[in-house]
């Protein structure tokens, strides 16, 4: 009798616990009539991060597969669990929560850093799933990082910074390059790939600088590019925007090639009117410039529906649902195995936007695209040069 | 030269943000003794005030400005009346977490409201800048600097001059004798809560037009200032406000000229090694308090 | 426990008549009351906790990773609650600990060396750390640290020989012991159930020893303790190290669990969250940590359905819970449990 309330004490830490798993039933989703997709990103305001170009890239592809008949006539559809791009352990378990789902494909994961650390739940869960994160070295399939079960919908990370520095060089003809970056693990790996595809050339950098993330003033890295011909400045939205700001101001007149970040900056308004007209984003698509009908019909209805301009971040979320369903179909059916090996196999061409076609390689990377976009005071944009590159081999680490 | 003089500015300006940061979290603590760790996101809703004045109410800067920081200080009142006085004869840990808590709300409800995308705040100052020997200023920095040291004189004067800065004084001296010599702790309290919302709304709406507002604005700058405030000794007004510019001329001028590639490691180095050799900061708190 | 063992060399004094739950009585030199505890909380937890796993994957996920964060919040139990000082660096020991095992299994060396390396090395770094700040107090000290965690962040994430391309360290050992490897979720919880099992031991001799007393007479008043012969910096520094090594465990054992280590899991999300783990579960109380981890892991999912409102949830929800409960979560149900009990003893009196 004694023990009781001890053992009441200690108990109340398992059900704790355990109050915390009454939840995992999923409602009817992956019964034979439909089919389950569920997404890994998260919609404004889960975090500060936080956007609604793939969800909202996934909805509209969802809604026009349905429309058309669905997948082998069965009814798509399309859940959602908000993936944390900067704990990648609240990631992993919130991961498995989509795994709870059930799912016959899964789709997303924006963050490559919490994609690579849920790398051994995603190995187990045994479903496919088609990332959106931009592939890093570490992605690639073979490294130790890279799930058997993961495909790309994003190039290769380091095509980007092989596209800027071949633009940079080749077309512009610069021989003083500037690299700028934040100062954590996405600008450090940047700028040292960068650097040495330009120590290929026989070309150092002119410069190149690092600040934090949350920087608010960029006055002594913005100097030290005085004098360079071209800066390379892979950042995030904010600080991109203070960069640029910060160059016009100081009268430093260089053009400047950023990522998918260029695109959020000038979709935010974070940059108008001056400061963007050296701005250039190095992206795989860019649905807002495109001259191609469908890719512009695409952006159209994107526009009209979420009242956004539709990002190569949206676009290729979109793709990716349209390539599940093409794996799904030459798989036969909903068989994890079948459709992992389907994966493998099949060339998407039909109703894709952001790249021609989606074929995997045997780093597992499906779009070998690359764009870079220029900006003009505004807000307008024009892809300028188009670069596809070759199929990549399997990483031997 | 011109690049010393453009990092010298930008090293007293990003010092002058941090000051003001700093010293609404101290007055609050002086006052209180509560370390309030939602200042952060004060600092963040403040700039978002300034945004939902001056782009969704339409107001022109100046008079939208004011707006937010009303606001702000209603804020302020509405945080004491509601996470804080019910917390008046609790532990002070109990006072900590709910500030945190309260941190935590701040930023939903702001994430709520305004969503998650980051967004821009007009300046009166605009994007302009001045030219000085070959440097360049941004107006906005000038801004800064000017409205900072107004702030400052005004902060020195109302503690130093004023019989409301007395019993501050008195009650971050010894909380206890000065209550038992009549000093009004729960209008203090208030008073406090309202001047140190107000600053961090004024720390809010100086930083944001340099970037852009998002809900990460304010935290990484409480920290920092929190930094400066101990560098300062934490207690004197005058040993924080050297401590903020310490940290913001290390940052840029320091780090822009000699350390490149360690700036942003070289305030935390400094940090650490002022508290190794001097344990209770730079200014002796008990000689020069507030 | 009805039966008693009395010590060979106790006096012959009969015992008083214990009341009902002694052992949930304040009686800090009672060891059998931890031990005794400790095994109970082992056998419930071994019972519950593959049956909350077998629930759901992200379940089993949840209570592997709420028994290391237990790991780490003890450690910080003794830095903080114990010796009262705010370490900041809790989870950058966390991150250096996994990095430094990962390198040593890497190196060919086995889990248990990579273990070793970490819990020392972090152990040593916390006692240079500590030595050279020994000085500085509350504010200071949480600043000091902060900034070490500041510069470490940094390193990591430039030195990417030891951390690996992005700051991450990919292809980590699975854990193994004697030949057997743990690699589901399912079996790492039984190595975690007995790390945090021997964390709790070690935590239950701290709790007896008097070196707890002489730590909390020296975080009460600093000049009394020092003035009554309390080596107080000394004993300080004994914690701070101690309490890292496990921060350096934790880290560890969660990298060789998942395969992959990067600081980016140990921000400054989860220094607060330590922080509040103890403020909720209780500063007072070996049991604080473990409590209060499972209610910052449990938390989380529970309000995941309600998506973004979840924040302000958690928040309203922190204030109620710390106005209702202002000493933790521990300390409120062992003071619910006392009133009971003394309760009982007065009926069974009567």
């Amino acid at each position: 009798m004694r023990k009781r309330p001890l053992l009441a004490t200690i108990l109340c830490l398992p059900l704790l616990l355990a109050g915390a798993c009454g939840d995992s039933g999923d409602e009817g989703g992956g019964t034979e009539q439909t089919i389950k997709l569920v997404g890994l990103w998260e919609i404004k305001g889960e975090s500060s991060q936080a956007i609604n170009d793939y969800h909202d890239g996934a909805l509209l592809a969802v809604e026009d597969i349905n429309a058309a008949g669905g997948i082998m006539g069965r009814k798509v559809v399309l859940d959602r669990v908000a993936i944390d791009p900067l704990n990648p352990q609240k990631a992993t378990s919130q991961f498995l929560e989509a795994v709870d789902k059930d799912p016959d494909m899964l789709i997303g994961f924006p963050s490559a850093t919490a994609l690579i650390s849920a790398k051994g739940q995603i190995d187990r869960s045994g479903i496919p799933l088609i990332a959106t994160a931009s592939a890093s070295t570490a992605l690639r399939f073979g490294s130790a990082g890279a799930s058997e079960w993961a495909w790309y919908v994003q190039p290769y990370d380091e095509f980007k910074n092989q596209a800027a520095v071949r633009y940079v060089l080749e077309d512009l003809k610069a021989t003083k390059v500037g690299l700028m970056g934040t100062n954590e693990a996405y600008g450090t790996t940047n700028i040292k790939s960068q650097t040495a595809l330009l120590q290929q050339k026989g070309l150092t950098p002119f410069a190149s600088r690092t600040y934090d993330a949350t920087a608010t003033d960029l006055t002594q890295h913005v100097l030290a590019m005085k004098g360079a011909d071209a800066v390379i400045s892979f950042t995030f939205p904010n600080p991109l925007a203070i960069e640029m700001k910060q160059f016009l101001q100081n009268g430093i007149d260089v053009p400047v090639f950023s990522s998918s970040s260029a695109t959020l900056a000038v979709n935010n308004k974070l940059l108008t009117g001056e400061p963007l007209k050296n701005l250039h984003a190095v992206v795989p698509c860019d649905p807002a410039s495109s001259t191609d009908a469908k890719v512009k019909a695409f952006g159209e209805k994107y526009k009209t529906k979420f009242n956004e301009v539709a990002t190569s971040l949206a676009a290729g979320s979109y793709d990716a649902v349209w390539i599940a369903k093409a794996a799904i179909e030459k798989a036969g059916g909903t068989d994890p195995a079948a459709i992992k090996k389907a994966m493998t196999e099949i060339n998407v061409t039909g109703n894709v936007i952001c790249s021609g076609s989606y074929k995997a390689d045997a780093a597992h990377m499906m779009n070998r695209d690359m764009a870079i976009v220029q900006y003009a005071a505004d807000g307008s944009s024009k892809e300028i040069k188009r670069y596809t590159f070759e199929e990549l081999p399997a990483a031997t680490s | 030269m011109d690049n010393v003089i453009a990092l010298t500015a930008s090293g007293i300006a990003s010092g002058a943000v941090l000051a003001i940061a700093a010293l609404g979290f101290l007055v609050l603590h002086n006052a209180t003794g509560v370390v309030n760790f939602a200042h952060g996101d004060l600092i963040t809703l403040g700039a978002y005030l300034g945004v939902w004045a001056t782009t969704d109410l339409g107001l022109p800067v100046l008079p939208g400005y004011l707006l937010a920081l009303l606001v702000m200080a209603a804020v302020g009142l509405l945080i004491e009346r509601t996470a804080f006085a019910p917390l008046r004869k609790k532990p002070l840990i109990v006072v900590v977490i709910a500030t945190l808590a309260a941190a935590t709300v701040i930023r939903g409800l702001i994430a709520v409201w305004q969503g998650s995308t980051p967004k821009t705040l007009p300046s009166p100052a605009g994007d302009g800048a001045l030219r000085i020997a070959g440097a360049t200023i941004a107006h906005q920095r000038l801004l800064i600097v000017a409205v900072a040291a107004v702030a400052v004189v005004a902060l020195l004067l109302l503690f130093g001059r004023t019989s409301f800065g007395r019993q501050v004084r008195a009650l971050a001296t010894d909380p206890d004798t000065a209550r038992l010599q009549g000093v009004r702790t729960k209008a203090i309290g208030m008073a406090a809560f309202v001047i140190s919302s107000v600053l961090a709304g004024l720390a809010g709406l100086l930083v944001a037009p340099l970037g852009a507002v998002d809900l990460n604005l304010g935290f990484g700058l409480m920290i920092t200032a929190f930094a400066a405030a101990v560098l300062g000794g934490f207690g004197s007004l005058t040993g924080v406000v050297l401590g903020a510019l310490a940290i913001g001329l290390i940052e840029q001028l320091v780090g822009g000229l000699l350390f490149p590639s360690y700036s942003t490691m070289l305030a935390p180095i400094v940090l650490f090694l002022v508290i190794v050799f001097r344990p209770q900061g730079l200014v002796n708190v008990t000689r020069s308090r507030l | 426990m009805s039966t008693v063992q009395i010590d060979p060399e106790a006096p012959a004094v009969q015992p008083a008549p214990r009341p009902p739950l002694w052992f949930l009585r304040p009686q800090p030199h009672d060891r059998r009351r931890h031990l005794l505890a400790i095994a109970a909380f082992v056998v419930v937890v071994a019972l519950a906790g593959p049956a909350i796993g077998g629930t759901s994957r992200a379940n089993q996920f949840l209570v592997n990773l709420w028994m290391m964060y237990s790991v780490a919040a003890i450690g910080f139990y003794w830095i903080f609650g114990l010796a009262g000082r705010f370490a900041f660096c809790q989870t950058f020991m966390m991150a250096f600990g996994g990095y430094l095992s990962a390198w040593v299994t890497r190196e060919g060396y086995p889990f248990i060396a990579g273990i070793g390396v970490a819990m020392a090395t972090t152990a040593v770094a916390a006692g240079i750390v500590g030595t050279l700040v020994r000085k500085a107090q509350h504010f200071y000290f949480a600043i000091a640290t902060f900034a070490v965690t500041q510069v470490g962040i940094i390193v990591f994430a430039r030195a990417d020989g030891f951390t690996g391309p992005n700051g991450q360290t990919v292809g980590i050992g699975a854990p193994e012991l004697f030949g057997y490897v743990f690699r589901r979720d399912a079996e790492v919880f039984w190595l975690f159930l007995g790390v945090l099992a021997a964390c709790l031991v070690v935590g239950a001799l701290i709790e007896r020893s008097p070196m707890r007393r002489e730590a909390i007479s020296a975080r009460d008043n600093f000049t009394v303790a020092h003035l009554a012969g309390v080596r107080a910096n000394r004993v300080h520094i004994v914690l701070f190290m101690l309490g890292s090594a496990l921060g350096g465990l934790s880290g560890a054992m969660i990298g060789h669990w998942q395969g992959v280590m990067g600081s980016d899991s140990f921000g400054i999300d989860l220094t607060i969250g330590l922080f509040l783990i103890l403020l909720l579960g209780g500063s007072d109380s070996l049991w604080g940590p473990v409590i209060g981890s499972a209610v910052f892991v449990a938390l989380p999912k529970l309000l995941s359905d309600i998506e973004r409102f979840g924040s302000i949830v958690y928040g309203v929800l922190l204030l109620a819970v710390v106005l209702a409960l202002p000493n933790g979560i521990a300390e409120s149900v062992r003071r619910l449990l006392q009133r009971v009990s003394s309760k009982g003893a007065g009926d069974a009196a009567g």
